[in-house]
């Protein structure tokens, strides 16, 4: 029972990931991924309570008041405020979804060595979702849709901790992360504020 | 099971299909009407509008050539067959039943759809001219939305019988997996795009909204009056098979008894009333999508149902 409610918050938390992959306005953007936050914290909490580890379910409420609040309420305010925001990136969404659909099953082969030393399926979802979101910071042009990628991949490792690791290093990480997250946000928005959407395109060759 | 339970059982839900078709169609229309605080048609309505066009004389375009009068029969031809061989009302194969799997009933679905398509070829409207190009060209996107769906089915049950997947679903304890719900979930957007609800096709005197709709409107009197049935009855076997297969497979008559059969039809009614009830939900809060996002629509359905398969493989986010 436990098993098929993980999976298929495991699979809701993949669609989180392409839908974030195709979206192109702001504001949802930031919904969905404080939506797969509070999966994952929901995931954390699952996982902490079937095996009787304090903090992991201490971790899930730090995860969904971090991740599922207090971020995406920073972002939203600032895109109510900035105009920048408000433009929407137009991309053709069935490609997109095809994209991410290749680089899932591309993840999946990647998982099989990992699966032949450890000979445990469970971290083949988190894996997966760390692709996906990746791809989303690639194929985004806009700094808020890339650190809303950035977002989803933490909450990949933490997944990923979580599925395959015991418990202390988890923590440490996630903390490491969201520092590094908070840094990334201060700059990047301090800096798109001031001289207008970066213009990422003329770094390609 | 005795063959002539077997048919019995075929002859049941071929005639709770005929019957009670334009039923459904009038129950979402009163509903949408009051919820739009509208007084709205009866809900016999269209019973009282298929007499009629049976009484209307038939108008024939010039020069559309014999096949225009074949479609209409083909297609409800096609519909009275499908009710043979798919769980409506009972969970044991009928009497055609071992004959054809999910993807002959996929087969006998496209035929309707082939011959009403060719049936607008000829006939110079504008107005078939692009609900029948429109419908193919965006058929061509549902279709592996469906054969992904039958994927599905395939790795759940070993099989591709729709029998089977109900008894598996209901008895071995699969209605919770991530295969299930997301297969289910693709299928749902799959039935609103087949059966022209809202996202999809607006109804009504718009005929820039319609699809599928738009391929009937040459047809005049009883050809006319069949066409519309066949179409009523393509979405209450599509919403069957939704309910019985997919959705909520319990409830279904287990013999031909008179007692199981009463009850497997009234437990169809009312888990039909219950889905009606969703795409009233679906229609009243939705917006039509521009036509060009009816693929990205149809790539999400794709989506989820390839999820549904791939979650059979991931098969493992547990401790």
């Amino acid at each position: 029972m436990i098993n098929e409610i993980l999976n298929l918050l495991g699979s809701v938390v993949l669609l989180t990931a392409f839908f974030m992959l195709t979206e192109s306005y702001m504001h949802s953007l930031i919904d969905a991924v404080a939506f797969q936050s509070v999966l994952i914290g929901l995931i954390i909490g699952i996982v902490g309570w079937e095996k009787g580890i304090p903090e992991l379910v201490i971790l899930a409420g730090i995860t969904v008041a971090f991740r599922a609040l207090l971020i995406p309420w920073l972002l939203q305010r600032d895109v109510r405020k900035e105009r920048i925001w408000r433009g929407r990136e137009i991309k053709t969404t069935h490609h997109a979804i095809v994209l991410g659909l290749i680089v899932a099953v591309l993840a999946y082969f990647l998982y099989l060595p990992i699966y032949r030393a450890i000979s445990k399926w469970n971290g083949v979802i988190a894996f997966v979702l760390l692709f996906l979101s990746m791809l989303i910071i690639t194929s985004r042009r806009n700094a808020l849709a890339q650190i809303v990628g950035y977002l989803s991949e933490e909450n990949a490792l933490l997944y990923l901790a979580v599925m395959l690791s015991p418990m202390p290093m988890v923590l440490e990480f996630g903390i490491l992360l969201d520092m590094i997250a908070f840094v990334l946000l201060a700059v990047v928005l301090g800096a798109e504020k001031r001289y207008g959407p970066l213009e990422v395109e003329e770094l390609v060759g | 099971m005795n063959p002539e339970d077997r048919i019995l059982i075929g002859l049941v839900q071929v005639t709770v299909v005929l019957l009670l078709s334009p039923l459904m169609v009038g129950i979402l229309k009163k509903i949408e009407a009051r919820i739009e605080s509208r007084k709205g048609i009866s809900i016999f309505q269209p019973y009282y509008d298929l007499a009629k066009f049976f009484r209307k004389e038939t108008l024939i375009p010039e020069g559309v050539g014999p096949f225009f009068v074949i479609a209409p029969f083909v297609a409800f031809g096609a519909m009275l067959t499908l009710p043979w061989m798919l769980p409506i009302v009972g969970n044991f194969p009928s009497w055609l039943a071992p004959t054809v799997d999910f993807f002959g009933g996929t087969f006998i679905f496209g035929l309707a759809a082939m011959a009403s398509i060719l049936a607008t070829e000829r006939t110079g409207s504008y107005y078939t001219g692009i609900g029948a190009t429109r419908s193919v060209n965006f058929g061509a996107f549902a279709e592996p939305v469906l054969i992904m769906v039958f994927f599905g089915v395939a790795i759940i049950t070993g099989t591709n019988n729709p029998f089977l997947m109900n008894h598996r679903i209901t008895a071995e304890g699969w209605y919770l997996s991530p295969t299930h719900i997301l297969i289910t979930a693709a299928f749902f957007m799959l039935l609103l795009f087949d059966t022209g609800k809202l996202p999809i096709e607006s109804h009504g005197s718009n005929e820039l909204g319609m699809l599928d709709q738009a391929k009937g409107l040459e047809y005049t009197g009883p050809l006319y009056a069949l066409n519309t049935w066949a179409g009523y009855m393509k979405s209450f076997i599509l919403m069957a098979v939704f309910l019985n297969v997919f959705a909520v497979p319990w409830g279904l008559a287990t013999s031909a008894s008179l007692v199981e059969i009463a009850r497997g039809i009234a437990t169809l009614f009312l888990k039909m009333l219950g889905l009606i009830l969703a795409f009233v939900v679906v229609e009243e809060t939705l917006a039509k999508i521009r036509l060009f996002r009816i693929i990205d629509y149809l790539s999400a359905s794709f989506l989820l149902a390839i999820m549904g398969v791939i979650s059979f493989l991931l098969g493992g986010g547990a401790p």
